[in-house]
């Protein structure tokens, strides 16, 4: 790639530097978590186009929140078996709050390996000098409050090239392991679960011809997404379900690729196109 | 309006804090002043249902000096806040120290009144307290190393360590002002998040990943959006070329020489780069 002194796009996008007041803290800090109205977000992604300071410190924050302990953030759904190594599957199995799980293309895959298992690394990073800082007892509590938030996940592979699956369970243990609840989207995108160690499967939905693409679970509540826009939750651990209609927002109807929990009862979904919904009362109204 | 502010109060748990309606009330009509006095009622309910209202309630608490909230914003963000102070200045005893002073005006100042007045007041619960927190932090971490910049600027300590590094374009005249109006004009033409787009990721060098974490997409999505977008880029401005009187033959050789190609990417390339820089 030339310097970009040499390329007059992007001296013009450079020299397009000046923008007005900055938004406000809070106001950023929502556009990050996505949780600003349409009518909101545009001028506020006018103003970062325009404002490199801005721009910097959205990038420190986001930076920032990347070595928290939080365990809440997103988790892509797509997990590469092969890049998962052992040790870290282990603690990752006890602290993940989230496995989403989806199909997608071959390079998405290998990207989705290494951000999860990079983001926990980090995580842990985080928990250790936060530390010394400050008082353990409340460190180990919040990472104790982050177990009991989060199920433990366990993935495996299946021999469906296209399949991936999870597992989640109230409480691990070796003794429960036929009592874990085991999640995939088999090779014609049928959301599945299995209750004996992934063994015998059995389709979680109602076959309608539909490829389902993602399945988050978060504590008893499970979500699957799929072509069409179609949306399912259950929040008795997959014992009954009940279809979700998304609000239209555009011509087509995308498929939902993603779906993350920022904050308890808070969830967002993004379509293959990048459109997002969102809701902050536990999936009850989407915007 | 009334009836759903009256829910939204007992959802908020306000009266936990001694917050009565009335004063509730106060505070979710001066949110909805300032962001969407313009607005449908309808609308004004979606943007109050999307207010992290406890975390609202909890700050406006602490604002006015109550034990029992003060209790609760120190349990529950006092060790993220000084976690994510040493994670922005990569050093203990300077995270501490910024820590401290954000803590300080989160408690407040007395002003000319005598009133303690606290930086808890400006939150208004648009995006959650922890990320206010943090958005808060960083902006103070900036302000403080402009402020020492004789010794280091905010630029060069971002660049020693592993933030980003956004180098200033320097713009030398472009050779032909009909080509310059029509890069303009292209450039003009895009929408807010495309213009976001190639800023982030061609002026500011950000990942595809991090700039889906800014976003809130995953960076497979932004891959594509980038992609699209450059192409569309290499149209637009061909077209603008040609109607801005360029003959087909004098475009073919101005886009050779801008070599919008230049901007366009390897996802395959810059993913795998991603993946090792990223990797730790």
């Amino acid at each position: 790639m030339k310097e970009a002194e040499s390329n007059p796009l992007l001296l013009e996008l450079a020299k397009d530097q000046e923008a007005g007041s900055h938004p406000e803290a809070d106001l950023l800090t929502a556009f990050q978590e996505g949780s600003l109205q349409a009518y909101e977000r545009e001028p506020i992604l006018a103003h970062l186009a325009r404002c490199v300071e801005c721009r910097k410190l959205l990038a420190l924050t986001t930076e920032a929140v990347d070595s928290l302990p939080d365990m809440r953030r997103a988790v892509h759904p797509v997990l590469s078996w092969p890049r998962l190594r052992m040790p870290a599957m282990a603690l990752a199995a006890s602290l993940m709050l989230v496995v989403a799980i989806g199909v997608e293309v071959h390079e998405r895959r290998k990207i989705a390996g290494e951000t999860q298992i990079s983001a926990f690394n980090q995580s842990v990073k985080g928990t250790a000098d936060s530390s010394r800082l400050t008082n353990p007892a409340q460190v180990s509590s919040g990472a104790a409050s982050a177990r009991k938030a989060a199920p433990t996940g366990t993935m495996t592979n299946s021999t469906a090239s296209l399949s991936s699956i999870s597992g989640s369970e109230p409480s691990a243990g070796p003794q429960q392991e036929n009592a874990r609840l085991y999640w995939r989207i088999d090779g014609n995108g049928h959301a599945q679960h299995s209750s004996d160690g992934a063994h015998n499967w059995m389709d979680a939905l109602p076959n309608e011809g539909l490829r389902m693409r993602v399945i988050a679970v978060f504590g008893m509540e499970v979500w699957i997404g799929g072509t069409q826009s179609h949306l399912w939750h259950s929040s008795n651990n997959g014992s009954e379900w009940s279809e979700v209609t998304l609000p239209k927002k555009s011509a087509s109807h995308p498929a939902i690729l993603h779906i993350r929990s920022t904050a308890e009862g808070q969830y967002t979904l993004e379509a293959e196109n990048g459109i997002l919904w969102s809701s902050t009362d536990n999936g009850r109204s989407w915007h | 309006m009334s009836t759903e502010i009256a829910q939204l109060y007992e959802d908020a748990e306000a009266g936990q804090y001694g917050m009565d309606v009335a004063a509730f009330t106060g505070v979710v009509g001066a949110i909805l002043q300032k962001a969407a006095a313009d607005r449908s009622d309808a609308e004004q309910i979606t943007l109050l249902r999307t207010l992290h209202l406890k975390e609202l309630v909890l700050a406006r608490a602490c604002a006015t000096g109550n034990d029992a909230a003060w209790d609760e914003f120190m349990k529950r963000f006092r060790p993220a806040l000084y976690a994510t102070a040493v994670r922005l200045t990569q050093s203990d005893a300077e995270g501490q120290e910024l820590a401290a002073s954000l803590w300080t005006d989160l408690y407040g100042l007395p002003n000319r009144e005598g009133r303690r007045v606290s930086r808890l007041e400006s939150y208004t619960g648009r995006g959650s307290l922890e990320g206010w927190l943090r958005t808060v932090l960083a902006q103070r971490h900036i302000d403080h190393c402009r402020s020492v910049k004789r010794e280091m600027s905010f630029e060069e300590k971002v660049e020693e360590g592993m933030y980003f590094a956004a180098p200033e374009v320097a713009a030398p005249l472009l050779p032909d002002e009909k080509i310059a109006n029509a890069v303009k004009q292209t450039l003009a033409s895009l929408d807010a998040e495309e213009r976001f787009l190639l800023a982030a990721y061609f002026l500011d060098r950000k990942t595809l990943a991090a700039i889906g974490r800014q976003m809130g997409a995953h960076e497979s999505t932004i891959s594509r959006k980038i992609d699209r977008l450059t192409k569309q880029l290499h149209k637009k401005l061909r077209l603008q070329l040609e109607s801005n009187g360029f003959p087909h033959r004098a475009c073919e050789e101005i886009m050779a020489e801008i070599d919008v190609r230049d901007i366009n990417i390897n996802v395959a390339a810059t993913l795998q780069q991603e993946q090792q820089t990223q990797s730790f």
